[in-house]
């Protein structure tokens, strides 16, 4: 895969505060794949994407977008990108269509926004004001805000936030496809099971410095126990037992353990959640 | 309302309170718009929206003057229209339209100022009384006889009084000198602020919080 954004020894500081938020880090994202950048609040992810999307500058380092200095891109940077932010963004005393024609207008690239409006079950509606709107409703339009002029990257914040379960999958199925264009998605969220189902790469940022770059899979096998564990019925009631999961195949005790009534069998693998309190540590959200 | 108060008025006091009706609203009333606007769309969160688009910093900052002016016209419209159908003042349109987008470029350069360094749209206002009372000091010193009556130019840095000695001089008579310099010193104020220092600051107040 091509490196779509590369960013090199990453500095930056707020003019107000005293220490960088962004302390030196470098990293890859490849096109074509969805990116997690987790953390817990304050830890510099908003930062980190402000800066991504030109909206920060008077940083120190280097990012590189599709191989040139971020810097040198003017505003047709723009057509190229849909930014999501984590709170809705839209003119309350506008209707959906209203808003969606506006800033439709802003680009040259346009998408059939009312086949959008229909996914994620808002076009009936469509003709009513925002500001009447609910919160989820209000996310589902600004992922549609985001999308509105078909870009090949998209920057989302906590983008199922506040939705029920049916439409954050309508969400994710919509993301998925995205991705599936071959295009990039840079995704910041505190939901873990967003992460899992979404994300190829995901790295973790605490106190403006990042871990190392791993799938949500690679992350669960590095944290996660290699055992297994295995509840069985027997003469004397219910029975627990953990089994390593080297050479499982050859573990007699085990092999003699399933042959009675399992109720129960489990890897011992880590949530994310469990990973996300390990590895920013202490830092409270 | 304007209009209804220099239609009740007689000729001599429209002719006085035609000039004061303007720059309330080229001035004053530009500034709190903005400031108004400014905020609700912070809060809304639709500036941070629109600086993600391929619109630019320029043409947002281009299209807030626009509508400041479109506004300040339109009120120049009735205002010096209602005074010449029922009193019969006329004025030459063109300068007058002039002298109000001046006053409009440089009020606003200012009241941005206050929008920017302020959190919100209440300690705006409070910064922006402040700064009318500081502006209006020497108008009241020479009043009071503090200074003398020669220093009352220094009341023309106040951009509402130099705005309103604009619109004044034509209606009635005012020093040429204090003409020029209250036309070059509005138009310097909206040709500095605005590019050197709105242009740099807006990006990062509009998308704070």
């Amino acid at each position: 895969m091509n490196k779509i954004f590369e960013i090199k020894n990453l500095v930056f500081k707020y003019p107000s505060m005293k220490e960088p938020t962004i302390k030196n880090i470098s990293f890859v994202i490849k096109e074509g794949q969805i990116f997690g950048l987790l953390g817990p609040s304050g830890a510099g992810k908003s930062t980190t994407q402000k800066i991504l999307t030109k909206l920060l500058t008077g940083y120190s380092g280097e990012i590189l977008y599709k191989g040139m200095n971020l810097l040198e891109y003017g505003k047709p940077f723009y057509e190229n990108i849909g930014v999501g932010f984590e709170m809705p963004v839209h003119f309350n005393k506008l209707t959906a269509m209203e808003n969606l024609a506006y800033f439709s207008g802003l680009y040259k690239k346009k998408i059939d926004y009312e086949k959008l409006l229909t996914i994620v079950g808002l076009y009936d509606a469509r003709n009513q004001m925002v500001g009447e709107y609910s919160k989820g409703m209000k996310v589902r339009l600004n992922f549609v805000r985001a999308m509105i002029n078909d870009p090949d990257i998209l920057f989302l914040d906590e983008p199922t936030n506040g939705l029920d379960p049916k439409n954050a999958k309508i969400i994710k199925d919509l993301i998925l496809d995205f991705k599936h264009q071959g295009k990039t998605v840079i995704i910041t969220t505190h939901l873990m099971g967003d992460v899992e189902q979404l994300c190829d790469d995901v790295v973790f940022m605490t106190d403006g410095t990042l871990s190392e770059i791993a799938t949500p899979r690679e992350w669960k096998l590095k944290y996660g126990k290699k055992e297994v564990a295995v509840e069985y019925v027997n003469a004397s009631g219910l029975i627990k037992k953990v089994y390593p999961l080297d050479n499982l195949g050859d573990n007699q005790e085990f092999l003699d353990v399933i042959k009675h009534p399992v109720e129960t069998i489990h890897s011992g693998e880590t949530s994310l959640d469990d990973i996300f309190i390990r590895v920013t540590g202490d830092h409270n959200e | 309302m304007w209009i209804a108060i220099i239609v009740l008025s007689d000729a001599e006091t429209a002719r006085g309170l035609v000039p004061i009706l303007m720059v309330t609203d080229a001035g004053m009333m530009a500034i709190l718009l903005l400031g108004a606007s400014f905020y609700y769309e912070k809060q809304e969160g639709t500036i941070k929206s629109l600086l993600v688009s391929p619109t630019g910093l320029g043409q947002l900052l281009i299209a807030k003057i626009a509508s400041a002016i479109t506004s300040g016209l339109l009120s120049m419209v009735l205002v010096a229209g209602a005074a010449w159908i029922f009193h019969g003042i006329s004025v030459n349109f063109l300068i007058l339209a002039f002298y109000v987008i001046i006053i409009v470029g440089g009020n606003t350069a200012i009241g941005y100022l206050f929008i920017l360094g302020s959190k919100d749209f209440m300690g705006m206002l409070v910064k922006f009384a402040g700064a009318m009372l500081l502006f209006y000091a020497p108008v009241l010193l020479v009043a009071l006889k503090i200074i003398p009556e020669e220093y009352d130019f220094l009341a023309l840095l106040s951009p509402v009084s130099s705005g309103s000695l604009l619109i004044e001089s034509l209606y009635t008579t005012a020093s040429s000198g204090k003409v020029i310099f209250s036309a070059i010193y509005l138009a310097a104020i909206a040709v500095i602020v605005y590019p050197f220092v709105i242009y740099k600051k807006y990006q990062k107040v509009a998308i704070e919080g």
